[in-house]
């Protein structure tokens, strides 16, 4: 029971939504956008955007700061 | 949710929902003028009155800022609703005949003439109506407040303070953008530009962005690079201890809530004229605890994420102090990350023996000495004591404490973090390759502001190959040099981007606003420029002070070296706190079984390995560059970018092997 988030593996669990898996990995950082086997997920419906088994993740953090 | 009907439609919408928002989401018009989703409503104009009947009492109201809280009917075009909008509208075309916007809503609403005279009427097509847009967006949008009304009823005007010009305005132009007649313009910018225009809706993407989305990304606006502390500590970016770690339990303590309760500014930095990122940060009314202006209560300009992050990395997490210490190195003229990584050599030297409290004056320095490192500063500034030693820079203490202390230079290069003589800034490297290189063949010292690539590289894992890094290597340097030969601001490229950027092709680079960047030299210079020529520009400057540093001694691959401590685990202590990371890299990249192995032995495989994979992106880098081996441009490639030219240069190449 696994997914891939950035290319390396992360346990997966019923339930687990978008949001609670930026929090597991600390991805705070806000300037992000994040895809779901290639389809971008809107920002507002990361809440609630349930994952499943086997998902490929990824979260592109976009650059900023000095 | 709350029930209402509008018209004949009847919805559900959360309490506190508008009048004007609930009717948009049912597809029911309601005619607006002084109302835009991104202020907050205001009601002015009273274009929007509509009739609502509420626990059966009839009232006539403005859509646009009527919050529905309870069960609620409206009529958007009821008798008293649609008499009340034309009686408005026939005030405003017996005053504004011309203007367009107000002939359109009369004309919806059937008007051709007023009933009334207006004795002050004015037949200018781009009269000033009043609607107060202007107004609000300086104030709410732009968080300018430059504009304001004068005068009320009939003499009531839009102007700036003591209807004069205020200085304190940026001229982003978002007032005569909102501006729905026209009366607001532009005047010409005496710079001459080819075509001002294009500059100006160029410049209004980035305004625009700013006011709606800036809240959501960086919030550059409310807390400024500060928000920085607790993401990078997030991330184990956050230097702590001379680099030693990227994260702290204390972090909270000197995060960014610390720091925005102080800030008191919030107001344009005053740099470029057009610019609404209101950056700069002041905390005011800050009382001096130590030094010459002690007990003395002083504005101090930030701090800004490198000063917080470079206290961490003395081991200290008071923000107090970080202001304090912000407040002496802008008033002895100390740039603060310098002091803050020269200070955290100094604490590792110190635990490490190299110092002790004779060799400091009687100061005691291990990692979180807080007021014993502002004396530091205090003596620094004074030319006195330790201070006179500490001064001197990381390149030059290492020298200092292997010939006056008998120091061992291999632990100090390794732990003293500078390139090329410049102190480190303010993140932790160990994990990304590319921003080793970042750090190291920035031609100016140790400074992110070539290329921060930590997310591209470390996070995101989008350049694993070293070529893929090599390139980024050259794209980003070339591409933030050219800020600077513009002598542009580079935060507005990336510090708010478009919603839409991560659907481009590159959305690192940020496409849309790249080719904003290419309507403001255009607009600028009559030429047409592509983003490759923007590149190009800087390529032939880059490559020109490559060869500069070569001259002065500086521009070789050895120069280009970089203290470990930025590339791995210098300490035992520094590898346990990460083992199970850097085991893995062991076992899964390196093919070295870490079982059983000593954490000296371990410490020793990874350093192997790392440091070959950073001669490795050397290599990959100054190919992609057109440069020598050993880091120098090749008479090919100056010829190419047409800077050979110069005096003395091709003998200058040919004297150092690049003459091909």
């Amino acid at each position: 029971m696994a997914l891939t988030v950035n290319g390396e593996p992360h346990p997966f669990r019923e339930g687990l939504t978008i949001s609670a898996l930026m929090q597991e990995k600390r991805f705070s950082y806000p300037l992000k956008t994040i895809f779901v086997n290639g389809a971008r997920v809107d920002r507002k419906a990361q809440d609630t955007t349930l994952l499943s088994d086997g998902d490929k993740v990824d979260v592109i953090h976009l650059m900023s700061g000095g | 949710m709350i029930q209402v009907t509008i018209d004949d439609k009847t919805l559900e919408v959360e309490a506190g929902t508008s009048i004007v928002d609930a009717a948009k989401s049912a597809g029911i018009f309601i005619p607006t003028l002084c109302h835009t989703d991104f202020l907050e409503p205001e009601g002015a104009c009273r274009v929007c009155s509509v009739e609502i009947e509420q626990n059966g009492r009839f009232q006539v109201v403005t859509a646009c800022n009527y919050p529905i809280r309870g069960e609620l009917t409206v009529k958007t075009a009821s008798e008293r609703a649609l008499a009340t909008r034309r009686t408005v509208l026939e005030m405003m075309l017996a005053r504004w005949p011309q203007v367009k916007v107000v002939r359109d809503l009369a004309k919806h609403l059937g008007i051709t003439e007023p009933r009334f005279a207006h004795p002050q009427k004015n037949e200018d097509p781009h009269a000033c109506i009043l609607c107060g847009l202007c107004v609000r967006t300086c104030r709410e949008g732009v968080w300018q407040n430059v504009l304001g009304f004068e005068g009320r009823g009939a003499s009531r005007r839009v102007v700036m303070p003591y209807d004069g010009v205020a200085p304190e305005c940026v001229g982003c132009g978002a007032c005569a953008f909102v501006c729905p007649t026209g009366a607001i313009q532009m005047m010409d910018d005496p710079n001459h530009p080819a075509d001002a225009a294009r500059i100006r809706r160029a410049g209004m993407v980035v305004t625009k962005e700013m006011v709606l989305l800036d809240d959501d990304q960086c919030k550059m606006r409310r807390a400024g690079t500060a928000h920085l502390v607790e993401i990078m500590n997030d991330y184990d970016l956050l230097p702590v201890n001379n680099y030693r770690f990227g994260s702290s339990d204390d972090a909270h303590k000197i995060s960014s809530p610390h720091f925005v309760k102080r800030f008191t500014q919030n107001i344009q930095d005053g740099c470029a004229l057009g610019c609404d990122m209101a950056c700069a940060k002041g905390s005011d009314d800050f009382e001096i605890t130590t030094g010459p202006d002690k007990g003395k209560r002083v504005c101090v300009d930030g701090p800004e994420y490198e000063t917080a992050g470079g206290t961490t990395n003395m081991g200290i997490f008071d923000p107090e102090w970080c202001i304090e210490m912000n407040y002496y190195c802008d008033h002895y003229g100390v740039d603060t990350i310098s002091y803050c990584t020269l200070m955290a050599f100094v604490m590792e030297c110190y635990e490490a023996g190299v110092l002790n409290k004779e060799r400091t004056g009687g100061l005691e320095l291990p990692f979180g000495a807080a007021d014993a490192a502002m004396e530091v500063l205090h003596q620094m500034a004074r030319g006195e004591g330790f201070g006179l030693v500490a001064g001197q820079g990381v390149r030059r203490m290492k020298k200092m404490f292997v010939a006056d202390y008998g120091a061992d230079p291999d632990f100090l290069n390794d732990i003293g973090m500078e390139s090329k003589g410049l102190e480190y800034s303010e993140y932790v490297t160990k994990e990304s390759l590319a921003q080793q290189g970042g750090y190291g063949i920035a031609l100016k010292g140790a400074q992110h502001d070539e290329a921060w690539l930590i997310f591209m590289d470390m996070v995101n894992k989008q350049i694993p190959s070293f070529a893929d890094k090599a390139e980024a290597l050259h794209y980003f340097p070339m591409w933030r040099t050219w800020f600077g030969l513009m002598g542009l601001c580079k935060l507005p490229w990336n510090d708010v981007e478009p919603t839409d950027n991560a659907e481009t092709d590159e959305p690192a680079k940020v496409p849309k606003h790249v080719a904003g960047y290419c309507d403001f030299v255009a607009g600028m210079t009559g030429q047409e420029v592509t983003p490759a020529d923007l590149i190009r520009m800087s390529e032939r400057v880059y490559n020109f002070q490559r060869i500069f540093n070569l001259k002065m001694g500086f521009g070789q691959r050895e120069h280009d070296r970089i203290p470990y401590r930025s590339a791995g685990p210098v300490t035992a202590t520094e590898y346990e706190s990460r083992a199970e990371r850097y085991d893995k890299q062991l076992a899964e990249e390196v093919d070295f079984d870490p079982a059983g192995k000593s954490t000296d032995e371990k410490c020793a495989a990874l350093r192997t390995w790392r440091e070959d994979r950073y001669e490795k992106l050397l290599d990959a880098v100054y190919e992609r560059r057109g440069w020598t081996a050993n880091g120098i441009p090749t008479l090919t490639t100056a010829k190419a970018l047409g800077i050979d030219k110069m005096d003395g240069l091709v003998d200058l190449l040919t004297a150092n092997g690049a003459a091909q």
